[in-house]
């Protein structure tokens, strides 16, 4: 095929091109930069809106059982008040 | 070698390993495999020097390779760029049973590739009219430069579909080996044979098309 031979012949002409000059380190090192940053862990917004729920959670618990032992406490219960109305 | 990137000392310096035994040329590829596989431990123990080594070292044989599958500079550069953030992210597959830069060209292939099938896909290719073939043709080979040879046959390769296009290009504008071209597709010796063969089938009835068309 003669079409094949031209071809043949362009290709070894092209062969001799030389290629453009380039310096993509700092480009490369950039990117990685981007990647590693972005598929570090990070901590959602509403993870700590969460952590904020739970450690008030905790605190009411805390609070709540006290105040659960006080009131069961026979002495603290003798000294409660008992409205009119409700006995 | 496997072993020398596991072991060998995190050092990212340019010694003169096995001198005084190598001839010349040898003995240069050999350091420069040597200091990969340095580089290549030290990136894999946390070391972002040593990748910015590799990247400098490598990047216009890489170039050289991308220059095949875009000639737009802006693209060829966003082309080499992802072959080393690829190489990157794969690096802790690398098993040195063949050189770094093999490696290398086996993914700028693969990402080269896939910039192909990615254009075809959004009709951005930009291709020769094969009825101007002739004329481009007519004059002798050794009168075009080779920067306007390369151009138009990028322009006549991208008629065809990328595999074909790969194979064509890897066989014959870069007369690699069918060996060679197996490695760097990923694909058999006689995968490799077979697309040639039709690549060039497909060639020549473009070809045939254009001229029917002319002579009418």
């Amino acid at each position: 095929m003669n079409e094949e031979n031209r071809i043949g012949k362009l290709a070894q002409r092209a062969r001799l091109e030389t290629p453009p000059h380039v310096d993509v380190t700092h480009r490369v090192m950039a990117a990685l930069r981007v990647k590693t940053r972005e598929s570090a862990p990070r901590v959602d917004p509403l993870a700590w809106v969460a952590a904020a729920a739970a450690a008030a959670a905790i605190a009411v618990l805390v609070a709540a059982s006290g105040f659960g032992e006080s009131w069961t406490d026979t002495f603290m219960a003798s000294r409660i008040d008992i409205p009119w109305w409700l006995l | 070698m496997e072993h020398r990137v596991l072991y060998s000392e995190c050092a990212g310096t340019e010694d003169g390993r096995d001198s005084q035994v190598l001839p010349s040329k040898r003995r240069e590829t050999s350091q420069v495999q040597e200091m990969d596989l340095d580089d290549i431990r030290c990136c894999l123990s946390g070391d972002g020097e040593a990748y910015r080594r590799l990247v400098e070292r490598h990047q216009q044989r890489v170039s050289a390779i991308m220059w095949r599958f875009s000639r737009d500079t802006e693209t060829h550069e966003d082309l080499v760029q992802d072959v080393f953030v690829e190489a990157y992210e794969s690096l802790a597959t690398y098993r040195a049973r063949a050189p770094f830069s093999h490696w290398l060209a086996r993914i700028a292939t693969r990402v080269g590739y896939r910039h192909w099938k990615r254009e075809r896909r959004e009709g951005t290719i930009q291709t020769v009219p094969l009825a101007e073939w002739d004329a481009v043709l007519e004059q002798p080979a050794d009168d075009v430069e080779p920067a306007e040879a390369a151009e138009l046959l990028h322009r006549l390769l991208a008629l065809l579909p990328p595999r074909d296009r790969l194979v064509l290009t890897l066989r014959y504008v870069e007369e690699h080996s069918v060996e060679k071209t197996a490695e760097l597709t990923g694909w058999s010796k006689t995968m490799v044979k077979v697309q040639a063969w039709r690549a060039r089938g497909k060639l020549r009835q473009l070809f045939e098309k254009a001229t029917q068309g002319t002579d009418r």
